[in-house]
């Protein structure tokens, strides 16, 4: 099932119930990140994201692949619920409940997971506002970690434009982090 | 590893509750669900999830085209005298269909059992070489590639095609893979249906070691050795390659852990 499509995952979880794991670790990540960039406590981020994938295997049986992509359908949820927090200030819990979820544990580690995640949306998020080339040198070289050389050599380009891009990308993420542009 | 496992396992076990038991009646290969009922079920899992190397019930299991009993048991003058002298054959084969219905039902809920049955219910036949070559060749197969191929199978070829991919899927000494693919829904539109190639790869070798698991579980001696040879090749096997919950199973056959394959059959394989 690891290979499988998240569709295929979200089709086979009302006969294959293991198939919503997959799902659910494939996307876990981003949406407590997702959830963490937007509300900035790890706590609301951690039952936020819970009522999502909640509300995501209640709704399985309901997904239809012809109205687009599994992951915009999942989105498509978090946005709803975070929209709906916003509303009430509080989390519903409609979901967890229906599914007789426990309460979940939350400590000081799992916030420092959450939080961590946030950063890496953030981190994500920013990198994409950076003109294509740059991002794309600022990835090979501060996320994959890869030499300047091995990645000229990639790009067919010469290291100094390399290291130029990374530069100019970190000077630009620099400035998009103190709110210098938005 | 997962950020908030406690989620993903509280998630998992919810999963379980909520969907496992909507498998049941998948059983009964004669017998066609309601219309809403079939649109619930994914095709994919759907091949998943049925019992494996069982002979199908759909032979005793044939309710459909018989009228039911109502329809002719309520005649009036001469259209009575006609339903009445029609009325007892009817019934008898309604109640007979009634009968072979519960008989299938009877036998899909066997199966958990029979799974477990003693190890003397294995047919006392060798597993051939060439079976075992078979489960080798599919270990060092490549990847399935979802994507590469995305052209929608004609349902009328889908048979053969899973013929074609059965031939090349190890399966215990005379046991096959029962699944119906003909009467999966035609319609690539619905969502239960098999439309790739890739799928069907990947359900034939899945169903394929389930059949092994239960064929391990039913064996001892030579079988059971055969049976683990090929429950540690299968882990390799495209369609599990990644399968993390399968991981364990070639050390649980060595060990003879009975009890941890029965539960991964009882999970993946009903």
């Amino acid at each position: 099932m690891e290979d499988w499509t998240d569709e295929q995952l979200l089709l086979a979880t009302p006969q294959a119930p293991g198939a919503f794991a997959v799902f659910y670790r494939r996307h876990e990540g981003a949406v407590l990140g997702y959830f963490m960039r937007r509300t900035g406590d790890a706590e609301v981020a951690a039952d936020l994201a819970a009522e999502t994938f909640a509300a995501a295997l209640l709704g399985a049986r309901r997904y239809r692949p012809d109205r687009g992509h599994a992951l915009a359908w999942l989105y498509g949820i978090a946005r709803h619920r975070l929209m709906r927090t916003l509303e009430r200030g509080r989390v519903e819990d409609r979901a967890r409940r229906r599914l007789a979820l426990p309460v979940l544990p939350f400590d000081d580690d799992l916030a420092e997971r959450i939080e961590r995640l946030g950063a890496e949306e953030r981190a994500f998020e920013l990198l994409e506002r950076l003109p294509a080339d740059q991002a794309d040198a600022v990835r090979a070289r501060v996320l994959e970690q890869r030499s300047y050389k091995d990645i000229a050599a990639s790009r067919r380009v010469s290291e100094a434009v390399v290291r130029k891009r990374v530069s100019r990308g970190l000077l630009a993420l620099r400035a998009f982090a103190r709110g210098g542009e938005s | 590893m997962s950020a908030f496992p406690e989620l993903e396992a509280a998630l998992d076990e919810a999963a379980r509750r909520l969907y496992g038991r909507r498998r049941r009646w998948l059983g009964l290969r004669g017998r066609v669900p309601s219309k809403s009922r079939r649109r619930a079920v994914a095709a994919t899992a759907h091949a998943t999830a049925t019992p494996l190397g069982t002979p199908p019930p759909a032979a005793t299991a044939t309710p459909l085209g018989t009228p039911p009993p109502a329809a002719t048991a309520s005649p009036r003058g001469a259209a009575a005298r006609r339903g009445a002298r029609a009325w007892l054959p009817r019934a008898v084969a309604a109640l007979a269909c009634a009968g072979a219905v519960v008989v299938a039902v009877a036998l899909v809920r066997a199966e958990p059992e029979r799974a477990a049955a003693p190890p003397t219910a294995a047919a006392p036949v060798a597993v051939p070489a060439h079976t075992l070559a078979l489960s080798r060749a599919l270990a060092a197969a490549p990847a399935i590639a979802h994507d590469a191929d995305r052209t929608v199978i004609p349902h009328a070829e889908l048979p053969a095609i899973a013929a074609a991919e059965q031939a090349r899927t190890p399966y215990p000494p005379g046991q096959s893979d029962t699944f119906d693919w003909a009467a999966t829904p035609a319609d690539p539109r619905d969502m239960t249906s098999i439309n790739y190639r890739a799928e069907v790869t990947m359900l034939v070798q899945f169903r394929a070691a389930c059949i092994w698991l239960r064929y391990w579980t039913a064996s001892a001696g030579e079988q059971r050795a055969a049976a683990t040879q090929v429950l540690t090749d299968a882990v390799r096997w495209p369609a599990l390659r990644k399968l993390h919950t399968w991981s364990a199973v070639p050390a649980q056959a060595a060990a003879g852990n009975a009890a941890a394959l029965a539960e991964r059959a009882r999970l993946d394989c009903r």
